[in-house]
């Protein structure tokens, strides 16, 4: 068996980049940061830490060669901070030494001297004050105003989510290799190796060419390492530029949760219109956005709220406003779902408000209103399937919702101190970069003499099995073992331009460039293999490492026609590059197909409360998910499995919190996610259907069913009015422990 | 203190002369080069760093899954310490465990999979019972951000079922589980290879200035900084880890981990729910090395089993320069993390009196997540009823005051009342009264006023069942 990422990662050989063989002169970085969450840098004192044993420099501003600049999105984010600083934690000086545990003493023994300024920490602050980081957008469609004033029934309130951190168990980190000529190689835990390379080329003033990142795998990313990755990489190879020579940057836990950016909190405000009977009429939503310090990718971020603003419905008039409010917290940042969490759970929050006032199970309001294959939605994209309600409804039959709420009720009525609580939750999610732009990339495939195969794509693998999938569409191409065909590392001398693995779309975008390259190979052969077959090329297949002729096995393997192939002097490579057809999201008119296809599912998540104490179990999740015919179901259904779990975290115990701009809950310790004793028993199914549409791989599968998590929030909050609390107030999140006991006591909103 | 640890890593013996209080982790990654164990906290929160300890108890070579973040050099000096890099047999092939989580897909990003692959062979190893229950306790300490745990707990219960025939709780595991290739063929030799080496020795008096690491659970979250710039000495050079009765009282000595005292068969009588409660506090990995004295001495306000001690009515017994006295835990506690505790004196043993025993005893712990977490509120309850009537009561509460508080006059005013519904309201009216919470990232002090008010409550329908229902 030839060792794949899970074999080696079992065996505890898998390198990260703080377990690659130190070189000879390995230098070690850590970073001084703003203790002031707002202020002007007036000095800083630096003697001292120069003077801590085994320092060898101290970095700051003054020592960037070319552009103090990483901002990726827009120019705001200054590598080390001058002048003013923004957010505690922001990176002001770097220092290096011979030791991690020497460079830690000299970050110590810095001292800066900032005239503290008032800072704003709150996104509705921010958009009063102006502090906005792009315009206000607006996304709508009908005349929202009318719908309001003629439906029969306007509910209206306010929402508020909360940060939530990555948590990937490998801290963010990077060691930088000075090459011959001042080129760098850089190792770097990053999902978006040319982000890296673009920024160090920035930073350094050379060509990107002068550049090489290299990713092998990082210990997760969950989007905390598209942008984020950046800053790390580039100030350690800031410093091997300067000392020319080797250096390490690896940032501690607790550096690493107050320095980077989270999911971003949102509050916002609604106005939702429904007919009597529970029709959606029209939409208001105004989104605000807490942005942090820089843009980071928060416009994009966004932007996928917008386009999710009306989550898995059709609702036939919506105007949804968005604000991206600039404060003085750490640039929040990509997370898995990437702003479409955040509006959906707005939308459930006046689905249950509607409900209440209504007078009906959620659930009813929920699947009469799904959109279905022609609704269009507010940028005007319509819907192409109906696969809302048939995972809707697959998930009401196979989980026995109905049953099950009857046997709910009967338990409630029995029991006064335990309560238990259920929700349906669907998910409408789309798929592409709505930065049009980024839906490409790249593969190189090369087929060696023995007939064995590498390829190097644009996509990192972080554990969701991008490299796996990649393989399986190669040998499939290729028709041979899927052990014959060796993911490289992610290399932007291998790959250039590439686009970060994000978005969900890793594997439909790289599989895809993989494929057509091994397509390009394969026509070849089979070129050759008619040459030497005396035949046309259409008589050729290949199966099992085989060359078949009209369907049957001729002597021919694999490996002897590549040989054959190359003897004759023809080209066993091939370089490809995808881009996914038919798509284009313009943001002058917010408008267009900004998708190549939603993924659709339904999950059911059952809670048990036990309402005395305001404690919870999350008992099962179970859930009908879209996958579209996937290469590797198995890996698909971990995704899933992940995604729910990390999806309740950000529903329930995970709870970022700042005071005063200071991240109080800065270690595991404060910082809790769900634990395999806090996990719920899972039961993940497939839609059943006839005719899924085919994508390379399957449906992406990264980033939807963590919305399936959202269900827990509801489950909860039917277990607390099964007390007889009405709970009616300001929805907010995450439902800790002691927000349920607030509101189970009066106390709560 | 000799100027050098020895010790097995793996198959092979290693002597580190690095400072007593380094965590091996730091060791391991570098000096001895061994990066399969990964660094994801250092606070024994995910369990990625977790190795195998083993050393001889009772004649007999036990195991226990611990994390090398918070594991001081100085504790495993003449013991065996266990990495994934030292379960690769002579075939070079996975073993079992590593074989069902590859074929689970019980690993995605793979980071915290060297842990789980610890803590699953130390769970083969040491569990009292292969049942998916104590599977799931072995690996509540090691996060996994990825799987959701859903493949990790299959993985788990079909190495259970695998090994079920091979074990039962009296029988060395360690010959079955070199047959099956859980572990490779030098785990034979182990016990006679660590008789020859040796622990830290025995002390007879604390050394002037001298830091003691009692587990050191605590000490090194707090970064081993401080710990490497002072004199240390070992729990285990100074105190006993026996539980024993003396006069029928029970005294545990002060090196007694949190795990052995929550499984005592001389404890549980005196809280029959101990292994209940004990879910509640750390982690397995944690439990196994967390001592009473240091959770005691520590001194924080949420210390789980300071609550639990001072509503049993333990003492402290101290031993110094002017010999050997007693105090009451209730009176121990002088102010935030202050203690009656005199220059030169350590803790020895906890007394908890036999009057003690058999009488009902409830502990309460919330967090904002059940396991592995540190206390919003966390009470106890303990009462002597007689005929339906409280005789006698201690209630204690952790995160409401500055040191772990004994509820005194919530305690005192329960005497002569009879058990029911409204004692149980008037208790926690009481307890609020003389508590003075703050707000912080554990809560606010609403909050944590209510919830103890509520946990009081829980305790009364705990014990009594007689309140059905919510206040």
């Amino acid at each position: 068996m030839k060792p794949t990422d899970p074999l080696l990662h079992v065996l505890g050989q898998s390198l990260y980049v703080d377990d690659l063989p130190e070189p000879a002169g390995l230098l070690h970085a850590a970073v001084f940061g703003s203790p002031f969450p707002h202020g002007h840098l007036r000095g800083l004192e630096l003697a001292t830490a120069r003077a801590v044993e085994g320092v060898v420099a101290v970095l700051t501003a003054a020592d960037v060669p070319g552009h103090n600049q990483i901002g990726g999105m827009v120019q705001d984010e200054p590598l080390l901070a001058a002048g003013d600083v923004h957010f505690v934690g922001q990176p002001i000086a770097c220092v290096v030494a011979t030791s991690r545990e020497a460079a830690h003493r000299g970050v110590a023994a810095i001292t800066a001297q900032i005239d503290e300024l008032p800072g704003i920490f709150e996104p509705r602050e921010a958009q009063r004050l102006g502090h906005l980081i792009i315009p206000s957008r607006t996304m709508q469609c009908g005349d929202v105003d009318a719908a309001l004033r003629q439906a029969a029934v306007v509910v209206r309130g306010q929402t508020r989510s909360g940060a939530q951190e990555h948590l990937y168990l490998e801290t963010q980190g990077a060691l930088a290799l000075p090459q011959e000529g001042g080129r760098l190689r850089i190792v770097s835990s990053t999902q978006a190796p040319t982000a890296v390379q673009r920024a160090v080329a920035g930073v350094l003033g050379v060509g990107m060419h002068d550049v090489e990142v290299d990713v092998t795998r990082l210990g997760g990313g969950f989007g905390g390492k598209e942008d984020q990755a950046t800053p790390w990489a580039a100030l350690a190879a800031l410093a091997a530029w300067h000392l020319n020579a080797p250096v390490k940057l690896i940032l501690s836990r607790e550096d690493d949760m107050r320095m980077t950016g989270k999911r971003h909190p949102y509050d916002a405000d609604y106005a939702f219109g429904l007919t009597a009977d529970g029709q959606f009429l029209g939409w208001q939503v105004e989104f605000y956005q807490n942005a942090g310090a820089s843009a980071d990718l928060s416009p994009a971020v966004l932007e996928r709220s917008l386009l999710h603003a009306t989550a898995s419905y059709f609702i036939p008039n919506v105007r949804a406003i968005g604000h991206c409010c600039r404060t003085n917290l750490p640039p929040f940042t990509a997370f898995r779902g990437f702003g479409g969490p955040q509006a959906m759970f707005v939308l459930e929050c006046a689905l249950d408000h509607a409900a209440r006032k209504l007078g009906v199970d959620r659930s009813v309001l929920q699947r009469r209103n799904l959109a279905k294959t022609g609704d269009v939605q507010p940028c005007g994209m319509p819907i192409r399937s109906d696969h809302a309600a048939l995972t809707f409804d697959q998930a009401v039959a196979h989980f026995h919702f109905n049953e099950k709420q009857q046997a709910i009720a009967a338990f409630n009525a029995q029991n006064r101190r335990f309560k238990r609580g259920a929700a349906l939750m669907p998910v409408c999610f789309g798929i592409s970069f709505t930065s049009t732009f980024l839906n490409q990339a790249s593969a190189l495939v090369h087929v060696y003499t023995d007939g064995s195969v590498a390829v190097s794509t644009g996509a990192v693998e972080m554990g969701q099995g991008v490299n796996a999938k990649i393989q399986a569409a190669v040998a499939g191409v290729l028709a041979i073992a899927p052990a014959r065909v060796r993911l490289e590392s992610t290399n932007t001398g291998r790959a250039a331009n590439t686009s970060p693995t994000a978005a969900s779309s890793g594997a439909d975008l790289n599989a895809a460039a993989a494929a057509q390259a091994a397509r390009e190979i394969a026509s070849r052969l089979r070129s050759r293999a008619a040459l030497l077959l005396h035949c046309a090329e259409e008589a050729v297949s290949f199966q099992d490492g085989r060359v078949n002729l009209n369907g049957a096995p001729t002597e021919w393997t694999f490996e002897r026609l590549v040989q054959s192939a190359y003897m004759a002097r023809i080209s066993v490579s091939a370089q490809a590059h995808y881009a996914t057809p038919n798509i284009l999201f313009d943001r002058a008119t917010e408008s267009g197909v900004a998708f190549a296809y939603h993924v659709f599912g339904t999950a059911l998540v059952e809670v048990t409360l036990d309402a005395l104490l305001g404690t919870y179990t999350v008992d099962r999740a179970s859930c009908v998910h879209d996958v579209g015919t996937s290469l590797r179901p198995d890996i698909d259904r971990g995704q899933v499995e992940g995604g729910i779990v990390q999806g309740i975290g950000w529903m329930t115990m995970e709870e970022v919190v700042y005071q005063d701009g200071r991240l109080k809950s800065a270690n595991l310790g404060t910082y809790k996610v769900p634990d395999l004793l806090a996990a719920p028993e899972l039961d993940v199914r497939w839609l059943e259907t006839a005719n899924a549409p085919s994508h390379v791989t399957g449906k992406a599968v990264g980033e939807p069913p963590l919305m399936y998590g959202i269900g827990a929030y509801f489950a909860l909050l039917n277990a607390i009015r099964a007390t007889g609390v009405a709970a009616a107030g300001l929805q907010e999140s995450p439902m800790t422990p002691e927000r349920a006991l607030m509101l189970l006591t009066g106390d709560g909103p | 203190m000799p100027s050098a640890v020895s010790f097995l890593l793996n198959d092979r013996v290693v002597t580190s002369d690095a400072h007593a209080a380094t965590p091996v982790l730091d060791l391991l990654r570098g000096p001895f080069g061994q990066k399969a164990t990964k660094e994801g906290c250092r606070e024994g929160d995910c369990g990625a760093c977790t190795v195998l300890l083993g050393n001889v108890r009772d004649g007999r070579l036990v195991y226990r899954a611990v994390t090398s973040c918070l594991l001081p050099l100085g504790e495993v000096a003449g013991q065996h310490i266990v990495t994934v890099e030292g379960l690769l047999g002579t075939a070079n092939a996975p073993t079992p465990v590593q074989s069902a989580l590859v074929a689970e897909l019980g690993t995605q990003c793979g980071f915290c999979t060297p842990g789980i692959v610890m803590a699953l062979t130390g769970f083969l190893l040491q569990a009292p019972h292969l049942s998916d229950d104590e599977a799931k306790l072995a690996l509540a300490g090691n996060i996994c951000r990825c799987t959701g745990y859903a493949p990790i707990v299959r993985a788990a219960a079909a190495l259970a079922q695998q090994h079920a025939h091979l074990l039962t709780q009296d029988i060395d595991r360690v010959p079955g589980l070199i047959a099956t290739g859980t572990l490779p063929a030098y785990f034979v030799d182990v016990p006679q290879r660590l008789q020859r080496l040796h622990p830290l020795p025995r002390l007879l008096a604390l050394p002037p200035g001298a830091r003691i690491l009692a587990g050191a659970t605590d000490l090194l979250v707090q970064g081993p900084h401080g710990l490497l710039e002072q004199d240390v000495v070992l729990a285990a050079q100074l105190v006993d880890d026996d539980v024993t009765l003396a006069n029928d009282d029970l005294l545990i000595g002060a090196g007694v981990t949190m795990q052995q005292l929550a499984h005592h068969p001389l404890f549980l009588p005196f809280v029959p729910d101990m292994p209940e409660f004990a879910r509640l506090i750390a982690s397995q990995q944690i439990r196994e090395r967390a001592t009473l004295a240091g959770n005691l001495v520590n001194a924080s306000p949420i210390g789980d089993f300071a609550i639990l001690l001072l509503a049993l009515g333990a003492s402290a017994q101290l031993q110094g320069p002017d010999g050997l006295r007693e105090v009451p835990l209730a009176e121990f506690y002088l102010g935030y993390k202050k203690l009656d505790l005199r220059p030169g004196e350590w803790l020895t043993a906890l007394r908890v009196p036999e009057n003690a025993r058999g009488k009902h005893v409830a502990f309460a712990k919330v967090s904002k997540r059940t396991h592995l977490d540190i206390a919003s509120v966390n009470s106890a309850l303990w009462l002597d009823v007689q005929d339906g009537i409280i005789a006698h009561a201690r209630l204690s509460a952790g995160g409401v005051a500055a040191v772990p508080k004994w509820l005194r006059n919530a305690s005192e005013a329960l005497r002569g009342l009879p058990v029911n519904g409204e004692t149980a309201r008037l208790a926690g009216q009481l307890a609020r009264a003389e508590i003075a919470p703050i707000s912080d990232v554990r809560g606010s002090a609403l909050y944590k006023s209510r919830l103890l008010e509520r946990q009081i409550f829980a305790h009364f329908d705990r014990l009594f069942g007689v309140l059905e229902g919510v206040p």
